[in-house]
């Protein structure tokens, strides 16, 4: 599993740009199976990040074409969970956190 | 005695989020970044693994460690008109204390690709650039934190690879993520302390 976490004001790039670097770290370990990333918000500033605006970026690299590599993405908000999507068997993504 | 190491290695230590005009031609906007990058990185190392994605074939789907010249990988994604991102892979070559070449696998990651795999041909490209290796900043997270010396010698360096890449894509830096080196990373790449300034 590979935990990012941040504590400055959350952009639009960093979750996306976090996944994608995952999924290649799971690759490149040479590992033939799937991977998952936990990403944690710290702090005022981060935690401040609308659900919404989280989800968007889940959404954008971790689907069916991409974050391949990965079968669990999860957001932190100081250590609760806020949000948790899991790959499919077909491939498709679904968010199962919250229901 | 072994001198303790003044840098790390770890993925993702510091990222630069880049966005790049597509001029409604994300495709050969996409060719193009490729072709810079691999021009600019010879300044600071060498491409070691090419991986290029595709609407019709998915995530990775060709990629390459046989070619690493421009106008080869260049050629070779004439072939796909669907071409959605590249990652580049690339091992880091700096100055040691002692002039030698300091050699750091795997320091460094690169990609340029559509926000959306089907995003309007308009929408700008996202490019990244992540360090996986501390070596350019003075206050590292080594067992020695006291890294002025490489620093000094490869960050200008870094900074030369990075402005050229902005400026021949025209693209810019949307933000830059590097929590562990608060004030020692900017848009412009690796801000150095004044000489005989306290770590």
């Amino acid at each position: 599993v590979e935990v990012k976490s941040r504590s400055s004001e959350l952009d639009g790039r960093w979750i996306k740009d976090q996944i994608r670097k995952a999924s290649d770290q799971v690759k490149q370990s040479g590992a033939d199976e799937q991977g998952a990333v936990e990403l944690q918000l710290r702090g005022d500033d981060a935690a401040r990040a609308p659900f919404d605006a989280i989800e968007r970026q889940v959404k954008a690299a971790f689907n069916d074409a991409r974050g391949t590599r990965l079968n669990r993405v999860t957001v932190f908000k100081d250590g609760v969970k806020v949000g948790e999507w899991r790959r499919l068997p077909d491939g498709s993504v679904e968010r199962v956190f919250p229901p | 005695m072994m001198a303790a190491t003044t840098w790390r290695s770890k993925s993702g230590l510091i990222m630069f989020h880049l966005a790049m005009p597509s001029r409604g031609q994300p495709v050969a906007s996409i060719r193009l970044a490729t072709n810079v990058f691999l021009e600019a990185v010879k300044i600071i190392g060498v491409a070691r693994e090419v991986e290029v994605s595709t609407r019709s074939g998915g995530e990775g789907a060709h990629e390459w460690s046989d070619v690493i010249d421009g106008p080869q990988i260049a050629q070779r994604l004439e072939a796909y008109p669907d071409i959605t991102a590249v990652l580049i892979r690339c091992d880091l070559h700096c100055e040691d204390r002692d002039a030698s070449r300091l050699a750091i696998p795997s320091g460094m990651t690169f990609w340029v690709q559509l926000v959306e795999v089907d995003s309007h041909p308009d929408a700008p490209l996202e490019m990244n650039v992540t360090l996986d290796a501390d070596v350019y900043v003075a206050k590292s997270w080594g067992d020695d934190r006291d890294n002025r010396d490489l620093a000094q010698r490869n960050a200008p360096a870094f900074n030369r690879f990075l402005a050229n890449l902005l400026r021949d894509t025209g693209a810019t830096v949307e933000s830059v993520s590097a929590e562990d080196y608060r004030g020692q990373v900017d848009a412009t790449g690796i801000v150095l302390p004044a000489l005989g300034a306290r770590l």
